[in-house]
């Protein structure tokens, strides 16, 4: 009797691997959506005189804006970022089965007029929907609104400062 | 040997598939953000309701700030002629009376003590109940100053 020995037989651990593998592939369906957040409104810390230097805070939830230290507020323009947030059917699937992503923290950046600079900490973010900094679609968006604080230097140089953050969604 | 290498091989290489199959994955977008520093010079309003001209006798042209309680820019704030009913002394403070249309509240002056000549610290003083009269106010600095307060009872 003849035995035929394949040179390319297959090991048992390696036949458990891709046993796995194709279990994993039959059981857990494609992905059938991706997320967009797109940017509707800039932060704005309008207009104030620096004084001896302080803080300029815009709340996330309401838009307020206050100060502390030496710093004056002007009557100016000034208002949270708003961004929306979406689920977007990449196929014929409802979007409306998927509720929950995270937002991740944003990092602190510095605002700069020429060789003169200012920086910006304490991001939050607030979700409409949820009413916190959990983000939670509602009929496949939301409405994410971020504040932040900024600090100016004693006597901080007069001019138009100006910058960017950028906010990171993760979804399932 | 070969076979175990080979396994080994294709075992990275199909984990790795099943690894980057269901990634979490992310989506980002960036916002401007700005802010504007105005210079000390460029403050017409130190205080809301500051008095910064007088036209005619019993006519005053008022700067106030768009809202009350804020500072404005210069340029930017709201230039309104105000008709002058009464004026009087309360603590440290003026107190207009306006008849503009529509009626405002009671516009309130606090005078800083540089600008308390003519024996006006004396008069501010006797509090309530003193009757003014303004006789010149101009504006330095982009501040108001009133100059001259005659009182009589």
């Amino acid at each position: 009797m003849t035995t035929y020995v394949s040179r390319y037989r297959i090991a048992a651990p390696f036949r458990l691997l891709m046993a796995i593998f194709f279990f994993m592939t039959l059981a857990t369906p494609a992905k059938a959506y991706h997320y967009s957040i797109v940017n509707n409104d800039s932060l704005v810390f309008g207009s104030f005189v620096a004084g001896t230097g302080g803080t300029v805070t815009i709340n996330a939830s309401n838009g307020a804006r206050s100060a502390t230290g030496g710093v004056t507020l002007l009557n100016s323009t000034y208002r949270q970022a708003r961004f929306t947030v979406s689920c977007v059917p990449d196929l014929i699937i409802d979007c409306l089965l998927v509720t929950g992503y995270s937002i991740d923290p944003v990092a602190d950046i510095v605002l700069t007029n020429g060789a003169n600079s200012m920086p910006v900490t304490n991001f939050s973010v607030y979700s409409v929907n949820s009413g916190n900094s959990s983000g939670q679609l509602s009929g496949g968006t939301d409405s994410l609104k971020v504040g932040a604080k900024l600090t100016a230097g004693n006597n901080q140089s007069p001019g138009y400062y100006s910058g960017s953050f950028s906010v990171t969604v993760t979804y399932p | 040997m070969n076979a175990h290498i080979t396994n080994f091989v294709i075992s990275a290489f199909l984990l790795s598939g099943a690894l980057t199959a269901f990634p979490a994955q992310a989506a980002t977008a960036t916002a401007m953000v700005s802010a504007e520093i105005i210079s000390p010079a460029e403050v017409a309003i130190i205080a809301a309701e500051e008095l910064h001209k007088w036209a005619d006798s019993g006519v005053f042209t008022l700067r106030i700030a768009s809202a009350s309680g804020t500072i404005s820019k210069r340029g930017e704030e709201e230039i309104r002629v105000m008709t002058l009913s009464s004026i009087w002394a309360q603590g440290n403070q003026i107190v207009m009376s306006t008849t503009d249309s529509p009626p405002q509240a009671l516009r309130i002056l606090t005078l800083a003590s540089s600008d308390a000549s003519f024996g006006m610290n004396s008069i501010l003083s006797n509090g309530q109940g003193v009757n003014l009269f303004v006789t010149h106010a101009e504006e330095i600095n982009g501040k108001g100053t009133v100059y001259a307060i005659i009182a009589y009872n």
